[in-house]
């Protein structure tokens, strides 16, 4: 497992050497690239002499892979190293451990005045990618915001103190912690870390491979994994309840006790896993806090295509760009998120609190980035340490890029300087350190000199949704001196075949997007004709009754959608044929804010309402109305026998309206009474007639404009009065 | 409270009120001791299902009537699990495979094998057989009608089908060929009128002639419908005017409202106003065709002589669209948009 060239053991004993090289040998080229083989000679070996437990311990903490025996010790280790190195300052220990013990020192790098550890430093790289190596090891190198860290270190800090002495009121309710946040917005980091902080030693869940399941003669392998998650929690528990007894709350070497990792959740999309996962759960909630361990899981949200605008981070951005009868329909759309992952019960009870992760903001990111590329050129430390412009410039196209993922932007980063290492590129794509030049300028400032190649050659970034609606439904045409041809009306100013390449979500929502917003862009009706013929002929297409041709004609269905509305968008024709003057454009009238598409939501709803049909309000009405075979009629029922049924016992004697008045008003808003006069005259004498019974928080609003005698005889009689009297 | 459509339906096949030429026919099948598959056929609230049960209760005597109502699991090919609502008797059952959807042949399937391999118990039954009565037929789809053709030969000794489906052009000919076909048609205004004043009779209340011709077409030849109307009309105002108006679903109301917002004003404004109003009658489950169709119907009325076949091609046109897209909101909002630029010119036109 040591691999020569990656030992990391030594660096209390080279140190000194090294941060010789760093700063004093810097003069003589020849001198130093001797004086750094020599070093690395004496590392070998000192390495080699070393037991492998020592190597392990400085690996930089990359959490998701490792076991929770090795986690739990090398957090010791880490704890008893800390202690013997204390005063030495943290982030230089961090830099010189990453440097290179054993390394070509190639001639020709040296003429490119680069800095010789960054030639040290990439040749090292080879298969480590640069989030798990640059892992953050404390709390102020985290990339969260500030507040974010203290919340979750007060949780942490409430939650040991509960488990190793209970009691007090209040602390007992830190059982479980929930961090919720976009992919690569740092919550595995920031648990860790604080844990590290803490003392806490962490045991982790870590889903048991397939394979070795398939073994154990199981007939759904899922079972197999729930089975070993409880058996996982079982132990945890008893684990810690006999290192309890031993020490009694007073715990050696400054480890307060232990902390159960979730962030591997079990496959919660097969029902029967989640169920017996909610179980356990549960369960566990239950435990008293003293003598138990709290747990922190951790849910990486994510989203169906047509949520993409749910995520969390964005959504404050985006709802105020809708309008404000979408927002309340935004809060509980989110597919994937820790409602769906928990237990209702759990989530909502008091002994599970919920930290909501953002994506992290782009300045916060550009820090991120810069701690690395500094600790990779051994910087870190070194007061006044500062990038060129051009470096920074492009550490921001990079903090851009990755919406809010740090994960993504530290692999971008890498990747942008793994592309430098081609000798071809000359164009001075070099990470260069001009340390050299500026000290003869007499300064002390240093500065790392990078630029990135992330722009269009290497990803084409995605469009923003808003932008690509924009240049659809805008459609901004540059004219063009016709020749001739009465009735161009100019060149489109976007290729659309350019914006659907680049939509941030599938093309079928894309098109939902498109149609939901298209009429307002529409001058006049023979454009929203024209317009609306293409989406019909689109959703023919896009429907996939053709078999085999199912997905490949989604594209021909978003090309037919898109480039259909934006020939039609004030096509001269359209406007003659109408023999009407052109109605003000409607470019010229500022900013019209883009709605959501409404078809899920009303999907949503059409089918909770098919199932009330057939649930408990359509039996009762069966039951109550006394209707045979008619049941199993969905369409008979809601075309005739319900609108019937309800005006017939509406205005007999109330009878069945007094008795199930809830399930009499579900059935009135199902057969559309409530949408007409009759409807509300109709609700308005059963908002009377029943005051006896509770109904009067599912009554619509419209009962508030009602006369206000009638009001307050309700008042009078609100079966809620009488409830307050009887308490 | 019963309703009385339900109060007054005739359970036996001489309480039956018209089409008696087919009553004969059907007593003679039912008396005969044995008895074909059986496709009933015929526009709805025509009698189609009443017929079913009184021929049930023909050869079965009043045991066929005491129908419990059950819950059955299937599970499909692919493990999903389906929850069916049976109606069944201990001679017949009746299934809408409808419910299930894309897996109805599974259903299909297990439940007519199920019961053609369990004999009859009841000794005292004079059948040998039982019945099978599957409504919608023409909402199976190809694989289950495959599976139903199947079963209906190999389970012929102690099975009888009997598919109840408004029109038979969806039945594919090998299953027609395997039953006898029945043509229930719909009751002419006089034989309407004629039942309704039976019931008001039962009922005892007086029904004007004239009032009950009036529902009698605004039922649309309909007599479920027209029976509900009646007693919804009886509810509302009693003793009938002649003038009382006919009470129509709100559904329909609303979608008549739709219509007549896009004759009176044809702007993009307005074509979003409908759209919203459109959702909110398919978020009630109204099936979007029946939607099109009532506000076609409709506009057919309200428009000029020379815009109707215009009106009625689109139509048909997003009709069909309908059937093969996915969205019917675009659809439908695409019928609007046409509806109002067409009808736009030519009020410019006549301008």
């Amino acid at each position: 497992m040591a691999k020569p060239w990656a030992g990391n053991a030594i660096e209390i004993n080279s140190s000194p050497k090294v941060s010789a090289a760093g700063t004093a040998t810097f003069d003589d080229d020849d001198f130093d690239m001797d004086f750094e083989i020599d070093s690395d000679l004496e590392a070998m070996i000192a390495e080699c002499s070393q037991p492998e437990s020592a190597t392990t311990t400085d690996h930089p903490d990359c959490g998701a892979t490792q076991s929770s025996e090795s986690s739990s010790r090398s957090s010791q280790k880490q704890t008893t190293q800390t202690s013997t190195q204390h005063n030495r300052p943290h982030g230089r220990r961090r830099a010189i451990s990453d440097r290179p013990r054993f390394k070509l020192a190639r001639p020709q790098q040296h003429q490119f005045h680069t800095l010789d550890t960054h030639v040290n430093t990439i040749a090292e790289d080879r298969g480590e990618l640069w989030w798990q190596r640059y892992v953050p090891k404390s709390a102020d190198e985290l990339a969260i915001h500030a507040s974010k860290i203290t919340q979750v270190r007060g949780w942490l800090e409430m939650a040991s103190y509960a488990a190793t002495h209970g009691g007090s009121r209040g602390t007992d309710y830190f059982r479980i912690l929930v961090l919720e946040g976009p992919a690569g917005s740092c919550k595995s980091t920031c648990v860790r870390v604080l844990a590290d902080e803490l003392g806490l030693e962490i045991v982790e869940w870590i889903n048991p491979l397939s394979g070795r399941l398939s073994d154990a003669a199981q007939n759904e392998d899922t079972v197999g994994v729930v089975r070993a998650f409880e058996e996982f929690l079982s132990q945890a528990e008893r684990y810690t309840g006999l290192q309890m007894q031993k020490s009694d709350g007073v715990m050696n070497d400054g480890s307060k006790g232990k902390l159960i990792l979730i962030d591997d959740l079990p496959n919660i999309g097969h029902r029967d896993t989640r169920l017996s996962f909610g179980k356990a759960l549960t369960r566990f909630s239950m435990l008293p806090a003293r003598g138990s361990f709290p747990m922190v899981i951790i849910v990486t949200e994510s989203f169906a295509a047509q949520q993409v605008l749910e995520d969390d981070g964005r959504r404050d951005r985006i709802t105020r760009r809708f309008r404000e009868t979408d927002t309340m329909q935004n809060a509980d759309i989110s597919i994937w998120s820790a409602m769906d992952v928990l237990p209702t019960g759990v989530y909502n009870s008091s002994y599970c609190q919920s930290i909501k992760f953002n994506p992290v903001a782009p300045t916060i990111v550009v820090k991120g980035l810069k701690r690395i590329l500094l600790l990779r050129n051994g910087l870190d430390n070194v007061k006044g340490s500062k990038l060129t412009s051009t470096c920074t410039a492009a550490l921001k196209t990079i903090a851009d890029e990755c919406q809010g993922d740090l994960r993504l932007a530290v692999t971008m980063l890498q990747v942008s300087q793994a592309g430098n290492q081609i000798p071809t590129s000359l164009d001075s794509n070099l990470l260069t350190v001009g340390q050299k030049r500026r000290r003869k300028v007499g300064t002390e400032s240093k500065i790392v000199d990078i630029s990135t190649n992330t722009g269009g050659e290497t990803r084409r970034t995605a469009l923003d949704l808003f932008h690509a609606l924009g240049k659809v439904l805008y459609a901004k045409r540059t004219l063009v001196v016709d020749s001739g041809q009465r009735l161009t009306h100019g060149r489109l100013e976007s290729d659309p075949d350019e914006i659907l390449d680049r939509l941030p979500m599938d093309l079928s929502t894309f098109g939902l997007y498109v149609h939901e917003n298209y009429a307002e862009f529409c001058s006049n009706i023979e454009e929203a004709a024209q317009a609306s013929a293409y989406f019909s002929d689109a959703d023919v297409l896009g429907s996939g009754q053709h078999g085999a041709a199912a997905g490949t004609l989604d594209v021909y269905a978003a090309m037919l959608s898109v480039r259909g509305f934006m020939h039609t968008k004030n096509n001269p024709r359209l406007v003659e044929d109408s023999a009407l003057p052109k109605s003000k454009s409607r470019n010229n009238r500022g900013m019209t804010a883009f709605r959501k598409p409404l078809f899920f939501e009303m999907y949503r709803q059409r089918m909770t309402n098919s199932r009330s049909l057939h649930d408990e309000a359509g039996i009762e009405m069966l039951r109550i109305g006394g209707l045979g075979l008619t049941k199993t009629m969905e369409t008979d029922l809601v075309l005739d026998v319900l609108p019937y049924w309800v005006q017939i016992n509406a205005r007999a004697e109330c009878e069945v309206a007094s008795r199930h008045p809830a399930i009499f008003q579900r059935l009135v808003g199902l057969a559309m009474t409530d949408k007409s006069g009759v409807g509300n005259t109709l609700l308005q004498r059963l908002a009377v007639s029943t005051t006896t019974v509770r109904t009067t928080h599912q009554l619509p609003p419209m009962l508030s404009a009602a006369d206000p005698q009638e009001v307050d005889q309700k008042l009078v009689l609100s079966d809620d009065d009488v409830e307050d009297f009887s308490e | 409270m019963a309703l009385w459509v339900e109060k007054h339906r005739p359970l036996t096949l001489d309480k039956l009120t018209f089409h008696h030429g087919l009553t004969e026919h059907l007593k003679q099948l039912a008396g005969s001791g044995d008895l074909p598959h059986l496709l009933v056929y015929g526009p709805t609230g025509a009698g189609k299902r009443t017929r079913i049960a009184a021929v049930l209760r023909e050869i079965y005597g009043p045991g066929a009537e005491k129908v419990k109502v059950s819950q059955r699991v299937f599970e499909t090919p692919s493990r999903r699990k389906l929850e069916i609502n049976l109606i069944s008797s201990s001679y017949h059952i009746e299934v809408n495979p409808s419910d299930a959807g894309i897996y109805d042949r599974v259903i299909i399937q297990d439940l007519i094998k199920e019961i053609a391999q369990t004999q009859q118990v009841a000794t005292s039954s004079a059948r040998k057989f039982k019945v099978v009565v599957i409504h919608e037929a023409d909402a199976l789809t190809r694989d289950a009608q495959h599976a139903l053709r199947r079963t209906m030969e190999k389970y012929m000794s102690n099975m009888r089908v009997i598919l109840c489906s408004t029109a038979t052009g969806k039945i594919i000919s090998p299953v027609q060929s395997r039953c006898l076909l029945v043509r229930v048609a719909a009751p002419t205004s006089e034989e309407l009128v004629d039942v309704m004043g039976q019931v008001a009779k039962k009922e005892g209340i007086s029904l004007p002639p004239a009032y009950a011709r009036k529902l009698a077409d605004g039922s649309k030849r309909n007599l479920h419908r027209a029976l509900l109307m009646l007693e919804a009309a009886y509810v509302q105002q009693y003793p009938f005017a002649e003038s009382q108006d006919v009470v129509l679903p709100e559904w329909e109301l609303y979608i008549k409202d739709i219509a007549t917002a896009a004759l009176n004003e044809q702007t993009p404004a307005k074509l979003m106003a409908v759209r919203k109003q459109l959702y909110e009658v398919l978020t009630h489950c109204i099936p979007p065709t029946t939607v099109l169709r009532t506000i076609a119907m409709h506009l057919i009325d309200l428009v000029p002589e020379l815009l109707k076949p215009e009106i009625a091609h689109q139509a048909a046109l997003y009709e069909q669209r309908l059937q093969a897209g996915q969205k019917a909101i675009v659809h439908l909002e695409a019928f609007i948009a046409k509806f109002m630029s067409v009808y736009k010119r030519h009020r410019m036109e006549v301008d």
